[in-house]
């Protein structure tokens, strides 16, 4: 199987877009977007620039692809207002239970766009088979730690040729403790995951959060020997590196932009200096 | 009343409930200090601990007088006080109070978000400007900030700030409902 990240933080927007190709093709979360304000700032022209281009990527890819898997409605990983569903299956977070309000009406919305001849088809803890190929999903797990506001969302695993996949969706490191055994249940090869948001450290995030989130993903990388994509919330913070040693020294861990080989452009963790205000 | 203190006072409470979150999650059940010095001072009462906290959140929540500076002015700061006193276990140091040693016996000089000061000021928020003391990084930190002040008699009477001076650079809404309520208190 091939792994093909096409939009993440490390590539210059809000996104975990990942292009799986095997017998089939597999996009999971097909979206992108910008954070409207850093540093009290909004986003840079080379942002919005950053944010065309994977939107046209991620758009050429889809329409190429078989599959797409919506983790969950938050609009960088899901896009209603998209013209590529036409076709495909859909496979997606279930509107009907472990959702929160906001997410429920927009799952609604999502599910009301689609066209005609899309075949939309609730994911939650189930698994499909297309040909040789299976797709699996964990039931929801909390978006971060448990009994915060953002809703849950499904982490996918894609097996195909022996090979396995896992997604991690917004799990945030995972900081808990169900999420991280269900990844290691699940035996990835390759690991998408998304690290904690340590860029609200003094502000809505715990440093305790953020140690759980470490000391979990070191352990999913360790008992699975897995190689690790790890960018997302993580790379939204000056200190990523620093705050995130242990897991960067693995040698298996690398951003989106290092997996694909291409130089990081992290330009929301960028914004105040791309702004001239540093 | 100024509509954004108003938003800034309300997402002030939602900041101080996820605080309170936080402290719970770490197993936090002592303020530090305690009582919570603010929270005494403007309405005699006594928090020990971070379910008195929490419940005096609530109590706070149905009581502010949105019409009233005053009401709005000490709410914000004893919901800054909460925060400061229930962090100590779930915040990096960076994010606690950065000096200790406050001059008390000459006027004092506090920068709210804005480089706009003079040498030997007091500097709440990132990036502080050249020459001025680094108190805090972020805007809660006042509440430490104020315990020093309201044990100067020459700074302070009851809960009246005098000697102190107050320049805000306008940014956000946390800022919008601090700078008032340090206004407010102003003599």
């Amino acid at each position: 199987m091939d792994v093909v990240p096409l939009a993440f933080e490390s590539l210059g927007v809000r996104s975990m877009a990942t292009l799986v190709e095997a017998e089939m093709k597999v996009l999971v979360d097909p979206s992108a977007a910008l954070g409207p304000l850093r540093y009290g700032l909004p986003p840079h022209p080379a942002e919005i620039e950053a944010l065309t281009a994977a939107k046209r990527r991620i758009h050429e890819a889809a329409l190429a692809s078989d599959i797409l898997v919506i983790t969950h409605y938050h609009f960088d990983h899901h896009d209603p207002g998209e013209s590529f569903y036409g076709g495909k299956t859909v496979l997606a977070k279930d509107i009907g239970s472990k959702i929160n309000k906001s997410q429920t009406e927009r799952g609604k919305y999502f599910a009301a766009q689609l066209p005609k001849d899309c075949s939309l088809l609730y994911a939650d803890g189930k698994t499909f088979e297309f040909g040789g190929m299976k797709i699996s999903f964990s039931q929801p797990f909390p978006h971060g730690p448990a009994g915060i506001n953002l809703g849950y969302v499904i982490m996918c695993r894609i097996e195909s040729e022996g090979e396995v996949i896992v997604h991690t969706s917004d799990v945030q490191g995972p900081i808990e403790d169900g999420a991280r055994d269900w990844i290691i249940d699940a035996g990835p090869d390759i690991l998408v995951v998304d690290g904690p948001p340590t860029y609200f450290l003094g502000y809505k995030f715990s440093v305790g959060n953020m140690e759980k989130a470490k000391s979990n993903l070191l352990r999913i990388i360790s008992e699975t020997g897995c190689e690790t994509i790890l960018d997302h919330h993580l790379l939204r913070d000056l200190k990523h590196r620093e705050r995130f040693a242990e897991v960067f020294a693995a040698e298996k861990a690398k951003s989106a932009a290092e997996y694909v080989g291409v130089e990081n452009n992290l330009l929301e963790m960028r914004r105040k200096e791309l702004w001239g205000k540093t | 009343m100024d509509r954004y203190v108003v938003l800034g006072t309300k997402k002030l409470f939602s900041l101080t409930r996820t605080k309170l979150r936080l402290a719970e999650e770490a197993d936090t059940v002592e303020t530090r200090p305690s009582p919570l010095p603010l929270p005494k001072l403007f309405a005699g009462v006594e928090l020990n601990t971070v379910p008195d906290s929490r419940a005096y959140w609530q109590a706070l929540k149905d009581k502010v007088d949105y019409t009233d500076d005053l009401s709005v002015a000490s709410t914000t700061l004893e919901l800054c006080d909460i925060i400061e006193c229930v962090k100590y276990r779930f915040e990096l140091p960076e994010y606690m109070p950065l000096i200790n040693e406050i001059p008390s016996g000459k006027p004092l000089t506090i920068l709210l978000l804005t480089p706009d000061g003079s040498p030997g000021a007091l500097y709440i928020g990132e990036d502080p400007p050249p020459g001025v003391m680094h108190y805090s990084r972020v805007i809660s930190g006042i509440a430490p900030l104020l315990h020093h002040l309201y044990r100067s008699p020459y700074l302070s009477e009851g809960t009246r700030l005098r000697n102190v001076e107050v320049r805000y650079g306008g940014r956000n809404l946390l800022g919008n409902a601090v700078n008032h309520a340090l206004t407010a208190f102003l003599a």
